[in-house]
């Protein structure tokens, strides 16, 4: 009868251990979804195929990745679309700073990035503030004199003013005593239309984008919105160095789990993506687009994803945006 | 001279067989992708985008236009034989387009839209290659004040849509106005209509309208009449399986009109192809010498927007091209797939990369020699979808647009909105309410008032600005001479009964 | 009007106010003038039988309105495809006055055609009910 009972616990304890051994280490074992807020092509696409390239060649992840779009309402879609998968391992998606702004002014909004997992901050992406090159501007010094002169006449073109332009133009207002208009155009291509047709004087465009026009003489970057020069553009100062004290705001990018996402899902994740960060394809895909690496996990993180909150809030009061959360 | 040759080169690459094969597989997924609702190019391309990582690039974008240009012809076939929108440009291809097939002559139509849909796009094509950089600095010359003047233009148009009431179809055209305004505001960043509906952020998608209004519409009121048979005579005899000799004279004007406004409408990111199509037809309209017969199933009616969508992908090209900015959502992803492939899109990609812009031109001409190839000998086979009983066909009419609109968006909430818009569509027409001005306000709302909001933000708040450039006063000028037709055609109408009664 | 140019209000108040003054006169006009305002739309080609316009085929319409709406609200529950081919018998049978088993054939048949190419062709994720379709 004892002998019966210990063969019992044996068994269990046994199948416990082993149970709880398979708890312990996780892997994918279906294929990987990672899921984007923006539509195919879009910027949080383009950088997730970059990132799943990345790894697929250096054969981080034991299954193949495919890319879900989720698009709609700023990125809330696809946060409520992430919530609903609370206490699961995946979707892994891909944030920005919408993820964190959209929250704040949108009721609709049903989940903030408090609640979400969020794994690893992989790039920060600065931005320039670029010109015509023919206009008279050659520097920020000429612009600020230039919007002096004539206080709301020269124009900026740019996406809603709850984006990052429009806070960069309001911090730049505030420092400077000077006033200029922004218009808001739905997309890229548009506003970078009515930079080069003469519709408006200036735009805060991403790197990556300015090149080809640079290249092409068509435009001049004036600034790089950064806390030091882009590699891109060693001639190029920043704001703070031509007498501007303004913070910057890049935009990070970065992935992000479910909420109560499982800890060894989540340590599996940032397990990876710190060998990704390392590999020379992923230093290859940052040169190429110009975005500056950046990565940060655990408590650094969580510090980051609070005062990025923050920051956040207080630019848009500022800015008079109504601010809900 | 330089083009020939560059043409000639352009060629060789087009024809290699591996090329004309990878043409001939993205035209014949257009052609498909057109047909469904709801499975629109942009998402085909992205689709088929990880594919085309283990091909050469030239011949990845030669497939993925071809998809972007084939979708075009596609659309025209259930707009014709359904009144279903297959992809957005081609509602207008619905209004006399079924029509037709309604009198008897869907095979006719189905055949003016490929005829339509081929020299247009050809034309697109050539424009491409001739025109391309003199006409993108005409595009960046147009300011948000012209883009004001365009839509009023366009909205001007429901004068020549309004049928028998102005006044209803004025409400229809607020209506759809209104609808438009659904969503976030992109100035001020708040929301509008949404009734705190995440679904609603983004407004109301155009397939879920148009589906909705057009074909669920037409279901209901068939149903209402039960005729358990043939829904629409099948066309019978070569003269309504294909359009005749008169049919193409003419629709001579309706190619040309296609042609041009498809592509310069086309060039200006932002307008898209189905205000093109409106634009088309409106002009259509005004000049044609039996303008009461629009709406009734006249080819003109279709050759003039279907040719317009085809030219369009002929425009949306050039600024992708040759400045490296995408005008639309596919173009948007073509421009992704060009930067995930090594390129650098900008100014100088058609100096460092003949090969690639060539070769593309050559193999849209072909392209769309392989499409009217394929499209006009099918044109008797869709025909015989008619044949099927309306028990069969309209129950998949539902079925077809349930799962077009749950396939763009992934919500069943879009569905409800369908269903919504199916009792409209069915009320509006019960009613005598015109469809075509409902779509149109839907349309152009949104570009419409950004651009008037732009402009004043432009000129600090100064509502001259709208008129004293010379772009945007001629296209408001002309906006003002369409309003003025309706009212133009009635006072020479009482002259004419005055004249005859004081005889 | 500011320099920031009208705000998000100015097209809905404009279009709102648009809208009831145009609803005004279209119902002062046709109260003012019933005759004129009698539009019937044009009637389909005269090969087409019965009563259309009446109550009767009005309502018949709309239940089968109603049908869909309930089909939407069935999407989730029973899958899409399981709907919509209860739609289909529903239309077949109550609306178009066919015999049970045509209703059941164009169903089924239906729903297959659609699983065999929006779903098996085309590789659609189409919503899916407790039998797996």
């Amino acid at each position: 009868m004892l002998r019966k009972i210990a063969l019992w616990v044996f068994a269990l304890s046994g199948t416990a251990l082993a149970g709880g051994a398979a708890a312990q280490a996780y892997a994918p074992d279906r294929p990987i979804e990672f899921l984007v807020h923006t539509g195919p092509g879009g910027g949080s696409d383009v950088f997730a195929r970059g990132a799943a390239a990345v790894l697929e060649k250096n054969k981080l992840v034991p299954q193949r990745i495919q890319i879900t779009n989720k698009t709609g309402g700023g990125g809330l879609v696809a946060m409520s679309f992430l919530s609903e998968k609370a206490g699961q391992p995946e979707p892994v998606a891909f944030f920005t700073s919408v993820w964190y702004v959209n929250p704040l002014i949108r009721k609709e909004g049903k989940v903030t990035m408090n609640e979400l997992t969020p794994i690893a901050r992989l790039i920060l992406e600065a931005s320039v503030l670029t010109v015509r090159a023919d206009s008279p501007f050659k520097n920020v010094k000429d612009f600020i004199e230039a919007a002096r002169k004539n206080p709301g006449k020269l124009k900026q073109a740019g996406g809603s003013i709850s984006g990052r332009d429009n806070n960069m133009r309001l911090l730049m207002q505030k420092a400077t005593g000077t006033q200029w208009q922004f218009i808001s155009f739905p997309g890229g291509g548009e506003r970078i239309a009515a930079l080069l047709g003469g519709h408006a004087d200036t735009y805060v465009m991403e790197p990556s984008e300015a090149l080809e026009h640079i290249r092409a003489g068509k435009i001049r970057v004036i600034a790089a919105v950064m806390d030091k020069r882009l590699a891109a553009f060693p001639d190029v100062p920043t704001l703070k160095e031509q007498g501007l004290n303004v913070p910057e705001i890049p935009q990070p990018r970065g992935v992000v789990g479910p909420p109560n996402m499982p800890a060894n899902a989540k340590a599996y994740w940032e397990a990876v993506m710190a060998k990704m960060v390392k590999t020379p394809e992923w230093r290859e895909f940052l040169k190429k687009d110009l975005l500056e690496d950046a990565f940060l996990t655990g408590p650094a993180l969580q510090d980051f994803t609070k005062s990025f909150s923050q920051q956040m809030r207080e630019i848009l009061k500022e800015g008079g945006v109504a601010v809900v959360r | 001279m330089d083009v020939i040759a560059n043409l000639m080169q352009g060629f060789a690459v087009a024809l290699a067989p591996a090329n004309l094969l990878w043409c001939f597989v993205g035209v014949f997924f257009g052609t498909i992708v057109g047909i469904l609702p709801g499975l629109g190019p942009s998402a085909t391309v992205a689709l088929l985008l990880p594919l085309t990582f283990s091909m050469p690039p030239t011949s990845a974008l030669i497939m993925l236009c071809g998809i972007y240009y084939g979708a075009k012809y596609g659309g025209s076939t259930t707009s014709i034989l359904l009144n279903v929108p297959g992809e957005s440009a081609s509602v207008v291809t619905c209004f006399d387009g079924y029509q037709m097939a309604k009198n008897g002559r869907g095979g006719a139509a189905l055949g003016i839209a490929a005829i339509s849909s081929f020299v247009a796009g050809t034309f697109g094509v050539v424009a491409l290659m001739l025109i391309a950089p003199p006409i993108a600095s005409f595009a960046l010359a147009f300011g948000p004040p012209e883009y004001f003047g365009l839509m009023m233009f366009g909205l001007a148009m429901v004068a020549l849509l309004a049928g028998r009431s102005m006044v209803k179809a004025l409400i229809a055209l607020l209506v759809g106005l209104w609808l438009a305004q659904s969503g976030i505001d992109l100035f001020t960043d708040t929301s509008r209509f949404t009734f705190g509906r995440m679904e609603l952020l983004d407004g109301v998608d155009f397939i879920v309208v148009a589906v909705g209004v057009f074909a669920l519409g037409e279901v209901l009121q068939n149903i209402e009449r039960r005729d358990a048979g043939q829904v629409l005579p099948v066309p019978k005899g070569m003269r309504n399986l294909m359009p005749t000799l008169q049919d193409l004279k003419d629709c001579r004007f309706a190619f040309l009109n296609g042609s041009v406004v498809g592509f310069l409408v086309g060039v200006l990111p932002g307008a898209g192809s189905t205000i093109a199509s409106f634009i088309s037809y409106g002009i259509e309209k005004a000049v044609s010498r039996h303008p009461e017969k629009f709406g009734t199933g006249v080819p003109e009616g279709v050759a003039a927007p279907e040719g317009a969508n085809n030219a369009e992908t002929g425009g949306a090209l050039v600024p992708l091209l040759t400045l490296g900015i995408p005008g639309s959502g596919t173009t948007a992803v073509l421009l992704a797939a060009l930067i995930l492939w090594g390129f650098r899109p900008g100014p100088l990609l058609i100096a460092e990369n003949p090969a690639l812009f060539w070769g593309l031109v050559a193999s849209m001409y072909v392209g769309n020699v392989l499409l009217l190839v394929m499209n006009l000998p099918l044109v008797p086979l869709f025909a015989q979808i008619l044949r099927l009983p309306a028990y069969v066909l309209f129950p998949l009419i539902f079925g077809i647009a349930m799962v077009g609109v749950y396939s763009a968006s992934d919500s069943v909430f879009d569905m409800w909105l369908l269903a919504f818009f199916g009792l409209l569509g069915y009320a509006m027409a019960k009613l005598d309410y015109p469809p075509a001005p409902f779509i149109l306000g839907f349309v152009l709302g949104d570009p419409m008032e950004r651009a008037l909001r732009q402009s004043l933000m432009m000129s600090g708040g100064e509502l001259t600005v709208l008129v004293s450039r010379p772009l945007s006063a001629t296209l408001l000028a002309f906006a003002c001479i369409i309003l003025l037709i309706p009212l133009l055609t009635r006072l020479n109408a009482l002259r004419l009964k005055a004249i005859e009664q004081a005889e | 009007m500011t320099a920031d140019g009208p705000g998000p209000s100015f097209m809905p108040v404009g279009v709102g106010v648009a809208l009831i003054a145009l609803a005004g006169w279209q119902v002062i006009s046709t109260l003012l003038s019933p005759r004129a305002a009698a539009h019937v739309p044009p009637r389909p080609s005269p090969s087409l039988i019965e009563e259309a316009g009446t109550r009767r085929s009005v309502n018949r319409a709309l239940s089968a309105w109603l049908a869909f709406a309930v089909a939407v609200a069935l999407v989730k529950p029973l899958g899409l495809l399981l709907a919509f081919a209860l739609l289909t018998f529903f239309l077949v049978v109550a609306m178009y006055r066919q015999r049970a088993l045509k209703g059941v054939a164009v169903a089924v048949l239906s729903a297959l055609a659609f699983h065999l190419v929006f779903v098996t062709a085309l590789g659609l994720k189409l919503p899916r009910g407790p039998l797996g379709f």
